[in-house]
């Protein structure tokens, strides 16, 4: 099995194969990516990767993307109404022919928390080419995610977390994303920039919530501990992050070590040597974590 | 745990476990509905015979209604909306520089015009400016760093049966257009620059023979985008 995961100009590729004690990871590496349009992308992933070892495995692939490949947005809707009645609405006084045509569109009910559906619409011509590159190849795509969604895979498949929890991600250029589970649903999707303080760029799910999440992270970044009176609202925050100056998530990590945790695939996944041991230049590969869908590890 | 895959079908998808429980809840009501619709077989006949009128007369009000909605779109907008062409093929024109015009395309219940803008500068511009002729007739995206405009304005096409594809070939001949032009297989193709074509179609709204024809203008794709060589299909 192949797993690709794209954050920005890099993609970070494992080479696993299936065993009696979980997958057994036979290769990784982080390889530059500057092709955004994915036209033929595997041939430079396989020229850099040791090409004896996949030409023998099967040739399941798993990519997940960089989520300014694609785009997010969301609606709200009255409950009264039919959700697909909704969506034809949108689809043909919002959205338009140009979108409907060049994009596939993806609805995700936020049901039972909100009445708002999450949209996702990815370029039909970079799916294409994605699909054509494996074809070329030889190899079968089981698996087409984002970033931090797919990072959500690998923290249940290695974390078990709670009912409620919060996902962190610390891009690049100080872009943060946060997903935010309560009772094990799906609830909120934010993303923003922290400089002084946070400026959200985009924010999907129930407002107060929304406020709520906001709060407890400016709490963290001006470093105090957190409050106990959020222990009602989320029981874990799990953060990782893709760029490679880790200062932010060395002082976030050492304020609270019961609430916040360090996702770390490096010790669980990649190279079970490193025990337990959070290898920092490793946390990029939580985002291969929808290649685990499904197994057991 | 929900999931997250581009590779399944587009469309509405299932991601919150509960709500399986509540696809499972339906499935059962579902269920129920089926066992109690059993016992009640032989009292719904009659039901049903209602229930077939209703749609009959339901059918028969969206028809009429559908056919008035044309006539009415027929009747009282189409000369507005070939006023409005006129000015937004201005705005096209004038604008040339900063954009790059997918398509324009004049069909049976349709107008469209699809453009890419160099920068949202002129993204948000057009868009004000066109809206002020078609309303919401005009949409706009910027996806991906992508700035494109959509017009998409009701149309109709009346062949006047005196004018055919023959006679506005000659027409064309006798106005000079500047611009090369031949019939193939009773289509009329000239290639041109955009200003031309875009007077072309003005000549044709002036002389009131835009809705005679079905027409399509795309850029010549097998040359340079610099070139701006556009090709148009009469018919």
């Amino acid at each position: 099995m192949l797993s690709i995961s794209q954050a920005s100009n890099c993609l970070s590729c494992v080479e696993w194969l299936p065993s009696e004690s979980g997958p057994s990871v036979v290769q990784y590496k982080k390889i530059g990516f500057q092709d955004k349009s994915f036209i033929d992308f595997l041939e430079n992933v396989l020229n850099k990767l040791d090409n004896k070892i996949h030409e023998s495995t099967n040739k399941n692939l798993t990519l997940s993307l960089d989520s300014n490949n694609v785009s997010i947005s969301s609606f709200k809707y009255d409950k009264s109404i039919s959700i697909k009645e909704k969506i034809d609405w949108y689809e043909s006084i919002f959205l338009g022919p140009y979108v409907l045509k060049n994009y596939d569109i993806y609805y995700y009910p936020l049901e039972p928390i909100s009445s708002e559906v999450l949209v996702i619409y990815i370029d039909k011509q970079i799916k294409k080419n994605i699909l054509k590159s494996c074809e070329k190849h030889g190899f079968r795509l089981k698996h087409l995610s984002i970033d931090i969604f797919s990072a959500n895979s690998s923290l249940n498949m290695y974390n078990v977390p709670n009912d409620n929890y919060i996902l962190w991600k610390i891009g690049k250029n100080k872009k943060h994303s946060i997903l935010f589970f309560k009772d094990k649903n799906f609830s909120n999707y934010i993303d923003f920039n922290l400089f002084k303080n946070i400026e959200i760029l985009q924010s999907i799910g129930t407002e107060e919530y929304t406020e709520e999440l906001i709060s407890i992270i400016e709490h963290i970044v001006s470093y105090q501990k957190i409050k106990s009176l959020d222990y009602d609202f989320y029981n874990q925050i799990y953060v990782y992050q893709t760029k490679n100056n880790y200062d932010l998530l060395k002082k976030i990590s050492m304020i609270n070590s019961n609430k916040i945790t360090v996702m770390d695939i490096g010790s669980k996944f990649l190279n079970k040597n490193l025990k337990n041991k959070i290898s920092y230049n490793l946390l990029s590969f939580n985002e291969n974590g929808n290649s685990l869908e499904g197994i057991d590890v | 745990m929900f999931d997250l895959n581009l590779i399944n079908n587009p469309g509405l998808q299932k991601f919150n476990k509960n709500e399986d429980k509540l696809e499972n809840n339906n499935k059962n009501k579902v269920k129920d509905y089926k066992e109690k619709e059993l016992e009640n077989k032989n009292s719904n006949s009659s039901k049903k015979f209602f229930i077939i009128i209703f749609f009959v007369v339901i059918v028969l009000s969206v028809l009429t209604l559908s056919y008035r909605s044309n006539f009415i779109i027929d009747s009282n907008n189409i000369n507005t909306y070939n006023l409005s062409l006129s000015k937004v093929l201005n705005l096209v024109d004038q604008n040339q520089k900063k954009i790059n015009l997918n398509l324009i395309d004049l069909h049976k219940n349709e107008l469209s015009i699809d453009f890419k803008c160099n920068d949202l500068e002129t993204f948000y511009n057009l868009l004000d400016l066109i809206s002020l002729e078609i309303n919401d007739k005009v949409k706009g995206y910027n996806i991906q760093n992508s700035h494109i405009l959509n017009i998409r304005i009701p149309w109709k096409i009346k062949k006047k049966s005196n004018f055919n594809i023959d006679f506005l070939n000659e027409e064309l001949n006798d106005l000079k257009m500047g611009f090369k032009q031949e019939i193939y297989k009773d289509k009329l193709i000239i290639v041109s620059d955009l200003s031309k074509i875009i007077n072309f179609i003005k000549v044709l709204i002036d002389i009131n023979l835009i809705h005679n024809f079905k027409i399509e203008i795309k850029q010549v794709e097998s040359l340079p985008n610099s070139l701006n060589i556009f090709q148009v299909i009469v018919e």
